[in-house]
Order: C-alpha cells, then structure tokens, then sequence
C-alpha cells in the first residue's frame, strides 16, 4: 500500500541515484549536475531562481539566446587539501548546466542578475509585444 | 536524527544521501585534520543571521529559518521550496566547546571543532640525593 514513507523512500532513492551517476534523471539522462530551479511570471517579467550555494561568481555564465532560452552553466571548485582526512561528502562538486525555454519572448537587453545567499535571481522582461496593453475607454459624447 | 562524524571511513567519497533526514536536512561535507573537526554545509537563500548553532552533549545542532522572498504571482516550475533546515551531528572525539567556530560565506556554512589533544607523557627525571 502507498503511503508517504513509500514516496519518501523513493525520493531518497532518486536522489541517491542523481548524485551517484551526477546526473537528474528528470533531464533525459544528461550527465552534467542540473542546478534546481523555480521559475515565477509577473505581468512584465520572468524570475528565474536557481540553488547555487557555494559558487563564485567568477565561475558562473548566463546566457540568453534568442530571446526565448536561458542558460545557466559553470562550475562549484571542491575543496583540495592533502592534509584533511574526508570523512562525509554529501555535497556536489564540478560542472554544472540548465538550459531553460521561455514560454515567451524577452528583453536580453534588460536582463538583470545578482546571486545572493547561494540563490541566483535572474529577472527577464518581457518584450513590449507581450506584455499587457491597457485599453483606453472612450466615453460617447 | 544525529549522524556520527568521526572514525569512520577515510575515503573521499560521495556518500549517501542522509537517509534518516528527509528532504529538510541540510547537506553538508565532513572531514578531520590533527586538531580539527571541520562540518560545512550548504544552506541557499538563508542569511547569516538566521542560524541556531548549539553543541551539547557531544551534539552539534545546526537549524536555520527561513523567510519567504518575494511576490510574484504565478509559479511556472517550483523545484526547490525555500524552507527551514536542521541538521544534527553526534560527536565522538572530545570537543573545546569554547573554541568551536562557525563562518558563512556565500551559503556555506562552516563549523570548526577543536579536538582535545592528549597531554603527552612527561619524562620525570630522577634525582640521586
């Protein structure tokens, strides 16, 4: 019978697997680590946040493409000391993608970025075709 | 739920997701040098002043609250939920409590933890009277 220790179970066991073979299943298998992300829309805008905890801005690249693709990529530098003993390593390190559609066309012009706390917050505008129009009512003499 | 950090296996390696956990449980990488305990974990979206570090009973208790950021209407893809985080850490090796340190930088949280050296034997010289 299912019940919510099966579906955490089986989410354990995703992860396990994602982190094991660096890939997110729910990608089609790539084998690059795919940061999480939530998009959100607003009347005029998209906002893209991605988790990057641990990354430097200086290995870190976003791209938008065409108007209608974003793309995060870069890379999260482990740690490298000859001298510590590792004893636990839960974290990822090493390249990392995700290549976002849009569901409409933006302004790369007007993109605007910043990473704060480990969160990347990536505002996209929309172009003026798609954002709303307001219609002004004329009233009859 | 506490998992043991020290005395365990020596190689690097990525292990398993903590299983006792779930999905609210910080992760974090753990590694010992000659004097140190060293935790560090990844805690995104959480500012420092959010943190609730304890050590008691050879326990390390890591939580961190977290606020809600903003006021967009529409989620189109929702994967990760800005949420609280705990962790917990039972500790074999006898610990300086006072000199415990813990630095964020960048999400990351570190946690140091002296390791209480054993005194060396002292050589007692005898005297001829």
């Amino acid at each position: 019978m299912l019940n919510h220790n099966t579906f955490a179970q089986m989410h354990r066991l995703k992860s396990e697997l994602e982190r094991v073979f660096g890939s997110d299943l729910t990608n089609n298998g790539c084998p690059q680590i795919h940061p999480k992300v939530n998009v959100w829309e607003d009347l005029d805008c998209f906002l893209i946040e991605a988790e990057l905890p641990g990354v430097n801005l200086d290995d870190l690249e976003i791209h938008v493409h065409q108007g209608t693709q974003l793309s995060i990529k870069g890379e999260r530098k482990g740690i490298e000391d000859p001298a510590i003993t590792w004893v636990r390593n839960e974290r990822f390190v090493g390249d990392f993608a995700r290549t976002l559609k849009l569901g409409c066309s933006v302004d790369a012009e007007g993109v605007q970025a910043n990473l704060r706390n480990g969160v990347l917050a990536i505002r996209l505008p929309k172009t003026a075709a798609h954002k709303p129009h307001k219609i002004e009512i004329e009233t009859g003499v | 739920m506490t998992t043991s950090a020290s005395n365990i296996q020596q190689q690097p390696f990525v292990a398993s997701y903590p299983r006792d956990q779930g999905p609210t449980a910080a992760r974090f990488d753990c590694w010992k040098t000659d004097t140190t305990i060293v935790l560090s974990g990844d805690f995104p979206g959480i500012k420092s002043d959010q943190f609730s570090i304890e050590f008691h009973d050879q326990v390390l208790t890591i939580t961190a609250e977290h606020d809600p950021s903003h006021g967009f209407r529409k989620a189109l893809k929702s994967e990760f939920a800005p949420k609280s985080l705990e962790r917990s850490f039972r500790i074999h090796e006898e610990i300086h409590a006072d000199g415990i340190k813990a630095t964020y930088d960048n999400a990351v949280l570190t946690v140091v933890l002296p390791i209480v050296q054993p005194i060396a034997p002292r050589q007692i010289p005898v005297s001829s009277s």
